[in-house]
């Protein structure tokens, strides 16, 4: 009888597959991350109470000696010199890192420590701004995000200025180079970059319209219903209906905690069914909606490979740096080296 | 003339115990592969346990995490994954006295615990997780543990942290109302 039962018992299917296992890693790697930052975490970190509400469509990265690349004429530089505003920042907070780097706080700056080690330090900036002197050392890589704006360090003095309306860059010594996609700009002691955020060279996620469409005249699904309505569907072999299904539920509910899986599921399932641009787009929007969520670096990831597969191999090898440059150690960097050396 | 005939070189997975030590060492690819190894046995017996799915992927995140914090106290790292269990166990037992005192255990299961293919089969197991319902925690728990999940009376010992003999006591209480409530049902 014992063996009867535990076979029933056992018979019953685990609701555990891929996405779960992946999705549960990723929060337990966020988890121990942020329980290591928060116990090295200091108090002269924060400063102000402002937070940034929107992404931020650009991705600066600066380094001592970039490789030449074209200027993108969407981008604006700024004739301010070095002195102007955006640098002249009252030491009214300075923080000091153990290396001696410096971070210089103007009124309503918010800045978090997110990862503190010998061969990283990264900082979160949420708001305001902040004139950073760092320590040159190669050993370890110094980076701060400012929502989607990244600005890569080894060692020099710049300004990273966030409002409601543009982002500046303004650089005193060392070189930055903002790029975004596959567009580039370098910026050198004394100039300044504005970019006004409406005018985003970011281009907006658009999902494509789904193959089949909704059964009219049902009530309102809930964003629960749908979820369950994708996941039958795709236990079913009804990739359109899932793709219709997780569409809706990130459309109409993007705020829901669920949209964010959401459209990691839609870029799988698109993939599945042969829409490269779809998946592409939707592995796009997860990333961008969470930089730092548990599936940011396999949706990056996936992003690339997606591009690559639907012949975009710019979008692809833009992707795929900007995974690298995120993730230098990351599970998929071999992919994405594969995918920049096909693009070259 | 002696010859020695060397064993084909072939890749073996990493034992439980060089897993431990790496991440020990701080290895965040041994904890992947430690994760990836017994993420899904975990899952397994705490979704039998708890009888849905619904705080599945919180329990089982807050088993790795407690995991990988206190990973330095595991004793002997060749029994990680009864150790793993032990964790899980705690953590389920929690949320399922959550629910009780809240009067929801097994609110939403039927929404999110999946069947069977078979009807019959199907009809059997709902019996026999209807009749689990029914058992305390106190028997249900060591039951699953011993003769589901196959975990030596020792281990279920320390995972319930209750004694050997009360293990084995309980055990035989929840055999025996199993047996007198599934009786009923058939």
């Amino acid at each position: 009888v014992s063996d009867d039962l535990r076979r029933l018992a056992m018979g019953v299917p685990v609701p555990w597959d891929e996405l779960r296992e992946r999705r549960v890693l990723g929060k337990v790697e966020a988890e121990l991350a942020s329980r290591r930052v928060a116990r090295k975490r200091r108090p002269w970190i924060i400063a102000g109470a402002a937070v940034l509400a929107a992404a931020v469509a650009v991705l600066a990265v600066l380094v001592v000696d970039p490789a030449s690349t074209p200027v993108d004429d969407a981008i604006a530089i700024a004739d301010a010199p070095a002195t102007s505003p955006v640098v002249a920042i009252p030491d009214e907070s300075a923080l000091t890192l153990p290396d001696g780097s410096q971070a210089q706080m103007h009124t309503g700056a918010r800045v978090d420590v997110d990862v503190q080690t010998d061969e990283l330090v990264r900082l979160v900036q949420y708001a305001g701004v902040v004139r950073y002197e760092v320590t040159p050392n190669r050993e370890r890589r110094f980076v701060v995000h400012a929502d989607d704006v990244q600005v890569r360090v080894i060692g020099t003095v710049f300004t990273v200025a966030l409002d409601e309306h543009v982002v500046r860059v303004a650089v005193e010594r060392g070189k930055v180079e903002v790029a975004e996609s596959d567009r580039v700009v370098q910026l050198g002691a004394g100039d300044a970059l504005e970019i006004d955020r409406a005018e985003s060279i970011d281009e907006p996620i658009v999902l494509e319209d789904p193959v089949v469409e909704l059964e009219p005249a049902k009530p309102v699904a809930s964003a629960r219903e749908l979820e369950e309505r994708a996941d039958a569907a795709r236990v079913a072999g009804r990739s359109g209906e899932a793709a219709s299904a997780l569409t809706e539920l990130v459309k109409r509910y993007p705020k829901d905690p669920r949209a964010y899986s959401a459209y990691f599921t839609l870029g799988k399932v698109e993939r599945s069914r042969g829409r490269h641009t779809a998946a592409a787009m939707a592995f796009t929007a997860c990333h961008q909606r969470a930089p730092a969520g548990p599936l940011a670096e396999d949706a990056r990831a996936e992003a690339a490979v997606a591009w690559l597969t639907a012949g975009q191999t710019d979008r692809a090898a833009a992707a795929a740096q900007a995974y690298l440059d995120r993730y230098a150690s990351g599970a998929h960097r071999a992919r994405m080296q594969r995918i920049l050396d096909k693009a070259r | 003339v002696l010859s020695v005939r060397q064993a084909p070189l072939r890749e073996v997975a990493p034992s439980d115990e060089l897993l431990v030590e790496r991440i020990r060492g701080g290895s965040d690819d041994a904890f992947r592969q430690l994760y990836f190894r017994y993420a899904r046995y975990i899952a397994g017996v705490v979704v039998r346990m708890m009888g849905d799915d619904v705080e599945l992927e919180d329990v089982v995140q807050d088993t790795f995490v407690r995991a990988a914090e206190r990973i330095d106290t595991l004793r002997s790292p060749a029994h990680v994954r009864p150790w793993l269990v032990t964790i899980a166990v705690r953590y389920a037992r929690e949320r399922l006295g959550r629910r009780r005192r809240r009067g929801l255990l097994r609110q939403e299961a039927s929404h999110h615990f999946p069947t069977m293919s078979d009807p019959r089969e199907r009809a059997r197991a709902d019996d026999l997780y209807a009749a689990l319902d029914q058992l305390p925690e106190k028997y249900r728990i060591p039951w699953f543990l011993a003769r589901v999940e196959g975990e030596k009376l020792e281990d279920v010992a320390i995972a319930c942290g209750i004694s050997l003999a009360t293990v084995k006591r309980r055990i035989l209480e929840a055999q025996t109302r199993l047996d007198r409530r599934l009786e009923v049902r058939s």
